[in-house]
């Protein structure tokens, strides 16, 4: 991390200053790691259909349940008689989407109120912080279980449960990027300029306010993913026979004592993803760091 | 100081006044009517009509929130719809199990968390340095209630250690304050390394060292006293949110604190109940909150001075 060669030509800036955190995130080995483990991840859900036949995470197969690991069922089977490592593949779609899209949606929607309060400042800005602090001061758990109770549970409200419990950190984040570098010089000299507010909010302040932005979304998806998972273990998420992780672990709650298997592996996978995004997310800081640059 | 303190109380309140709403809402949302609960299934729909127009429920919303307003003004949180017992004694008979895993996971957070991250700021990028971030970021990325299962399964089932639920005596909170602590831990672990690095570097220590002082001296008393503001503020902070109830290791370990109970208050649309959770639930977050921004006037002369100058 110490020395960085500027190879990438003067020329086209945004590029080379991507290479420049690229390269210096290629030097850490725990970021590289979490990368590799997430795209992996990745690809399991996007071909998980290719690898297992849906069926198999869904049937039920009773004379076959409670098996532990073997060479038929890897990870063995549930209460139900169904192939584990099935389930988890295909879990991985789920848990991975409500990872990715909830943090999407809350950083579009917590960053364009928080852009909007942090720029214009003033009253706007008052009012929607007083409204952004009570949002903030009720548990985000409370808020999810309250949100899932009132729309009936099931995976698009968990959701948009979870979004909203996501909106007002985004918006925070967003907010005191936007208001460490408003009355930056170069802020000042494109509205000089006669460059329009949407467009320097768009052009010049969103892209130099990205790097802290990309590393919370990275890691909030980790949570969020913990967040569903947990939701799931207190019969708030996603419906049976949905194969989402914390659902699969919830369900072999009941035979802990006689088949542990069930509860080890879906509690690994959860842990791989969120281990991954953490990695990386804490390779990015250090890599967008600009202190660390030479 | 005893202004700012006044002033921040004052502040709370429209805080306060907008979770109510917020919460009031969404349980306004929620299916079913009171008598519903009260009552059951068993009940006629007149008798359940009857008792939902002597509770007010047929009066507006807007109505219906004001008059829980009020009454929490005069001290009235009402009775649980589920139980009958008035809010207030079931939250307080809930309380001591809550406070204590929040106290025992806070010490043992904190017991490791800040001199393993001293360590790794005073050793940087040694081993135990590189092995300290990599069990923070897994420990953080540990799912809390899979953690307890876990645990439950190992010292529970197989060793017979340790009783696998409830919370009657120090034994039973030791897996959930591991547990809670977890999370913590690994933030602790990494704050503390991060603020003493940058705190080394200063000149008053270079100053320190120069005089002669040895180096557990000048770590302890110059380096970390520097940098004590964000580690409390993360124990605090963490303490102010376990004070609501950790809703899942509560609910791994079948332990009768207030996340339990606002969880299943939530479910039965138990409003005054869950009405009454939530405030103390916010009340005790801005205390803490509270005594953190003053324990930081202790901790740093700079942050006192500025009272004294503002006088706010």
């Amino acid at each position: 991390m110490k020395k960085t060669k500027h190879e990438a030509p003067r020329t086209d800036k945004k590029r080379s200053q991507l290479l420049e955190v690229w390269g210096r995130l290629k030097k850490s080995k725990v970021a590289i790691a979490g990368l590799v483990i997430l795209a992996l991840l990745i690809l399991m859900a996007v071909f998980a259909d290719v690898l297992v036949d849906y069926e198999l995470a869904i049937a039920q197969n009773m004379p076959e349940k409670l098996q532990g690991p073997s060479p038929a069922h890897w990870l063995g089977t549930d209460g139900f008689g169904r192939d584990i490592l099935a389930r988890i593949i295909h879990g991985s779609r789920i848990s991975l989407s409500i990872g990715f899209v909830s943090v999407i949606v809350s950083l579009a929607v917590g960053g364009a109120i928080g852009s909007i309060a942090g720029y214009y400042g003033g009253t706007l800005d008052m009012i929607v912080m007083r409204f952004i602090d009570v949002l903030m001061a009720i548990p985000s758990m409370l808020m999810c279980i309250c949100v899932v109770t009132v729309l009936g549970p099931g995976m698009s409200n968990l959701l948009v449960a979870i979004t909203i419990s996501y909106v007002a950190t985004f918006c925070v984040i967003v907010r005191s990027s936007i208001l460490t570098i408003k009355n930056s010089d170069y802020i000042e000299a494109a509205r000089a300029t006669g460059v329009g507010t949407f467009r320097i909010i768009l052009k010049h302040i969103i892209p130099n306010t990205m790097g802290p932005i990309m590393v919370q979304a990275t890691l909030s998806i980790g949570s969020v993913i913990l967040s569903a998972a947990g939701l799931s273990f207190v019969g708030l998420g996603v419906m049976p026979p949905t194969p989402e992780w914390g659902a699969i672990l919830t369900e072999g709650k009941e035979f802990i004592r006689t088949a542990p298997h069930i509860v080890l592996f879906p509690g690994i996978a959860i842990m791989l993803a969120v281990m991954s995004l953490n990695f990386l997310g804490d390779g990015l800081r250090d890599a967008l760091d600009p202190r660390l640059k030479q | 100081m005893y202004k700012y303190v006044i002033k921040r109380v004052l502040l709370m309140i429209p805080v306060l006044l907008g979770i109510s709403f917020v919460v009031f809402f969404l349980m306004d949302l929620t299916p079913g009517t009171p008598a519903d609960i009260i009552m059951g299934d068993l009940a006629t729909s007149e008798a359940k009509a009857a008792l939902n127009e002597s509770l007010g429920w047929n009066r507006p919303f807007i109505q219906r929130f004001l008059d829980y307003i009020m009454g929490v003004f005069r001290g009235d949180f009402g009775s649980s719809y589920v139980s009958g017992l008035p809010v207030f004694e079931e939250l307080f008979s809930r309380f001591p199990t809550t406070f204590q895993l929040a106290l025992y996971s806070m010490i043992l957070a904190s017991l490791i968390g800040i001199p393993l991250g001293i360590a790794c700021a005073v050793k940087q990028y040694s081993l135990i340095d590189s092995c300290s971030t990599i069990f923070a970021l897994i420990f953080i990325s540990i799912p809390t209630f899979w953690l307890g299962l876990m645990m439950i399964i190992l010292f529970s089932v197989q060793l017979h250690w340790l009783p696998p639920n409830g919370s009657e005596t120090l034994a039973h909170f030791i897996m959930p304050a591991i547990t809670c602590a977890g999370t913590t831990l690994a933030t602790l672990i990494r704050m503390t390394r991060s603020t003493m690095l940058e705190v080394i570097r200063q000149d008053y220590i270079r100053t320190a060292y120069a005089k002669g002082a040895t180096k557990g001296r000048v770590i302890v008393n110059h380096a970390l006293q520097n940098a004590f503001i964000p580690i409390i503020t993360i124990v605090g902070v963490n303490f102010g949110y376990m004070l609501g109830g950790a809703v899942i290791t509560e609910n791994v370990f079948g332990m009768s604190g207030i996340g339990n109970l606002l969880l299943s208050s939530i479910r039965s649309k138990d409003i005054p109940m869950v009405m009454g959770g939530v405030l103390i639930v916010a009340v005790m977050f801005s205390i803490v909150n509270l005594l953190l921004d003053i324990c930081y006037a202790y901790v740093d002369p700079r942050v006192k001075a500025q009272y004294k100058k503002g006088g706010a």
